[in-house]
């Protein structure tokens, strides 16, 4: 298990290392240049584009900026914005719990809502399988940005149960502005996860062991949790990581459409600004999200099913 | 002279779908949004009682910089004038009034002598001196400053103190319009002392600025909101905000911008997109003012940028003007929120001008010669424009801006010419304004522009005299140069309206920019406050002051 650990670990940070090189380069390769910003409408003189490339360090070559950002981030500095000259943790940090609560809410109504869902369909063939299926046919098809319109209009507009925009004070308030762009990201996982979860589980039932044990004459269930449920956690697993991993990217849209001041509008501004540091800040922490979602998963699979942590790699 | 275009609104195409997902009418569908106010009215009911605060849109992005100077779009004039006021003040229907200067005269030609307020103070209790205003205003001819203002004072010789209270411009031109510039952003005061010690950090989020205006900036947190609060030591009581602290919030998407109107979590917004009017309209939250005809500055044009492409015969520009059916693109663009423009300069520079009547004769006569696509194709053939590839840019972020692009090119074909459009990313898009290595692929490109001030002079010279800072193609006319200069060189309104519709003239046969279409006015205000003005004089204003509850 510490093997396992350790292995995730240095799979993570090769993982951000590698990602941070790409990121760096393709901003480079992309056109337009951060100082371009700045100078808004007006061509400027070639002294004053001079004198501003020098003083963000934009005259450099690419691998000396590179070097200077890394240095800079294995010292615990994050660097500066360009465009605002704003230090890179000031700008992410005011925006970063509020994204992390949003994917949490989301990921629990996901986890709750879609394990419910299969498992009733899984359990219930029929009427029951068959109304999930339904359900759950329409809502995979629903991405978040149409959800958004959806629930804006009718929650928000039509009922005024919740804000249209923006978050409340204070935790409750924050919580309470997040319920609906939680539940616009959560839709199409939730559908996704039943799904999931409604196959794994009917595979297991199938199967002769679970058969077996039914026959002679074991409890319903116990065989559902010790035989089933064991077996069919695999893929779901796999499936909440993933989806955990895809939320995080999702909330850019989602936090757009809501005005919830995350770290969302932060990523597409500083993208199209070209604004190095912050976007190798924020890129790389969507990447750091996705790689621990799905090492999370693993450990987890792992802490299940023995065989995993035997094998020593789940890869 | 100056000023500025682009509006790159919208950050990401995603962003701009849901924009038409969500809005339940869409512009397309929008019957023609009825004007609710006349350009005679410049203000809302001025607000009477105080506020403990009020939340406001800072428009689609947060400023990048504190610092007036920095960067001239719509979230830094629409809210750092309160902050660092200008010279001169202006008032809602955009007349010079004293504000940090007291009174100005232009004794000759060349000259325009300014005298302080004693009573101005900065923030931190400093008074106003004359050194404080000339590195102010000199600021923006400092390369290492790089103002986006620069051009505003292209006519500016120096600054300095001739008196305690007395401040001396020198123009190297004779320019009676030059006093407009100081009521403009690049003329708001800055302590020279604070500025110096901040150096190039002057203006970043966590120094800020020190400035004189009726608030100061409380927080900023770089990306989503900027919280500015009433400055309790305002040098001009009878100026005074009303507002204990104002919230500016930056929502990119319009539909966001909507919600948060009409549930009240947002109390107004300027500048609003045309796709919001279906659902603001119907809002119980407050009022959709749509103004008339004329009712901003703002003109939406094909800037061409290349004169050696498929565009550089004249001919082949009046032929793609002559073919533009302007009112149809007002109407299902703009969902009527917008009127066909004939001239760069429209009825937005001149409505209300005393010289109204003599522009607006001139401009009749533009509007009166109606689409002919005959003659357009003739005009093509003759110029041996057909089939050349002509390759015109756009911002992608705006989904009006595509449409917009699509008819020109359905226009171009109509007519013979071979256009194609290419839709780029916002920032890309911006480059094309400051960098000439990024125009160079394009024949020409679509803009939002709009001036600060009505004065149809300025708007032409900043993209046909040779100083001019949206001067992208190298127009160079004898004529219009010397009709432009002879309009600011006088200070009467009808002599000057004759000389700038001399340079019109002759500016709609050479077409640098070809005019299309001009919105109107539209703006929101929530029924708990009141006072906001009418006009586009908020840019570079404190209007925040005149803002309370009813």
């Amino acid at each position: 298990m510490g093997r396992l650990l350790l292995q995730r670990l240095g799979g993570l940070l090769t993982t951000l290392f590698l990602s941070s090189i790409v990121i760096f380069g393709s901003l480079y390769l992309a056109p337009g240049s951060p100082e371009n910003v700045i100078f808004g409408s007006r061509t400027p003189t070639a002294a004053a584009r001079a004198a501003v490339r020098h003083r963000l360090h934009l005259d450099q070559p690419l691998p000396v900026r590179y070097w200077d950002w890394l240095t800079g981030v294995l010292h615990g500095d994050l660097g500066t914005s360009m465009v605002t000259g704003q230090p890179v943790v000031d700008r992410v940090g005011s925006g970063l719990s509020t994204t992390l609560l949003l994917v949490l809410m989301s990921m629990i109504m996901v986890v709750v809502l879609g394990l419910t869902m299969g498992l009733v369909a899984a359990l219930l063939p029929g009427r029951v399988d068959g109304v999930v299926n339904a359900l759950t046919s329409v809502t995979v098809t629903i991405p978040s940005f149409v959800a958004s319109a959806l629930l804006i209009s009718v929650f928000a507009v039509q009922l005024g149960w919740f804000p249209a925009s923006g978050i409340g004070q204070g935790f409750a308030g924050k919580v309470q502005g997040l319920v609906l762009p939680a539940v616009a990201l959560a839709v199409l996982s939730c559908g996704f996860l039943a799904r999931v979860t409604r196959n794994a589980v009917r595979d297991q039932l199938e199967r002769e062991h679970v058969q077996t044990a039914l026959v002679r004459g074991l409890p319903r269930r116990t065989v559902l949790r010790s035989h089933v449920l064991r077996n069919a956690m695999p893929p779901i697993i796999t499936a909440v990581g993933l989806l955990a991993a895809g939320t995080f990217a999702s909330t850019l849209v989602v936090e757009s459409a809501f005005a919830v001041p995350g770290i969302g509008q932060l990523t597409i501004q500083s993208v199209a600004q070209k604004d190095f540091p912050v976007v190798q800040a924020v890129a790389l922490m969507l990447v750091a999200a996705f790689v621990v979602c799905n090492a999370a998963s693993d450990l987890i699979q792992a802490v299940v099913d023995p065989r995993l942590r035997e094998a020593g790699s789940t890869s | 002279m100056r000023n500025r275009m682009l509006r790159a609104a919208l950050a990401g195409t995603s962003v701009a779908l849901l924009a038409t997902a969500c809005s339940s009418g869409g512009a397309a569908r929008t019957p023609d949004a009825k004007s609710n106010f006349s350009t005679a009215q410049v203000t809302t009911a001025p607000g009477t009682k105080p506020l403990t605060n009020l939340t406001w849109s800072g428009d689609y992005r947060a400023p990048y910089s504190e610092d007036p100077v920095k960067t001239a779009d719509y979230p830094e004039e629409t809210i750092l004038g309160n902050v660092c006021e200008p010279l001169i003040r202006v008032a809602a229907d955009y007349s010079l009034q004293p504000g940090i200067a007291k009174s100005w005269k232009q004794p000759d030609p060349k000259h325009v002598v300014v005298e302080l307020d004693p009573r101005a103070r900065f923030a931190d209790g400093k008074p106003v001196t004359t050194d404080d205003v000339v590195y102010s205003i000199m600021r923006n001819l400092d390369p290492n400053v790089a103002s986006n203002y620069a051009d505003s004072f292209n006519d500016l010789g120096g600054a300095k103190a001739t008196g305690p209270h007395e401040v001396t411009f020198t123009l190297t031109k004779d320019d009676y319009i030059f006093d407009r510039q100081l009521g403009i952003l690049g003329s708001a005061i800055v302590e020279k002392s604070f500025a110096v010690k901040a150096g190039q950090n002057f203006g970043n989020a966590n120094v800020g600025v020190m400035c004189t205006g009726p608030y100061t900036i409380a927080s900023f947190d770089g990306t989503n909101q900027m919280v500015l609060k009433k400055n309790p030591t305002y040098w001009d009581p009878s100026h005074a905000g009303k507002a204990e602290t104002v919230t500016f919030k930056f929502l990119a998407d319009p539909s966001a911008l909507a919600n948060a109107l009409t549930s009240g979590s947002m109390q107004g917004a300027f500048d609003l997109n045309s796709s919001v009017i279906p659902t603001l309209s119907k809002s119980s939250a407050g009022k959709l003012y749509i103004g008339t005809e004329g009712s901003t500055t703002q003109n939406i044009d094909l800037v061409v940028s290349n004169f050696s492409g498929g565009l550089g015969d004249a001919r082949a520009r009046q032929a793609l003007s002559m073919a533009l059916d302007r009112v149809g693109i007002a109407k299902t663009l703009a969902g009527g929120a917008a009127d066909p423009l004939y001239a760069v300069a429209g009825p937005g520079f001149w409505e209300g001008s005393p010289a109204q009547a003599t522009y607006k004769a001139a401009y009749d006569q533009l509007a009166a010669k109606g689409v002919d696509i005959a003659g357009a194709t003739k005009l093509v053939q003759d110029a041996h424009a057909a089939g050349k590839l002509i390759t015109l840019a756009y911002t992608a972020g705006v989904p009006q801006e595509a449409q917009l692009a699509q008819v020109i090119q359905q226009t171009g074909q109509q007519i013979g010419l071979n256009i194609k459009i290419v839709g780029l990313p916002d920032q890309q898009y911006g480059s094309l304004f400051t960098d000439p290595k990024a125009r160079a692929a394009y024949d020409g490109f679509l803009t939002i522009n709009y001036m600060e001030f009505p004065e149809a002079q300025t708007m032409y010279a900043s993209y046909a005299t040779k100083s001019g800072v949206q001067n992208f193609n190298g127009y160079d006319n004898p004529q219009v140069q010397a009709a432009l200069d002879a309009a600011a060189a006088t200070n009467d309104p009808q002599a000057r309206a004759q000389q700038v519709l001399k340079a019109q003239a002759i500016l709609n046969k050479d077409l640098p920019w070809i005019p299309i279409i001009a919105p109107r006015a539209l703006l929101f205000q929530s029924k708990d406050v009141t006072g906001a003005p009418l006009t586009f004089s908020y840019m570079d204003n404190s209007w925040i002051t005149a803002v309370g509850a009813p």
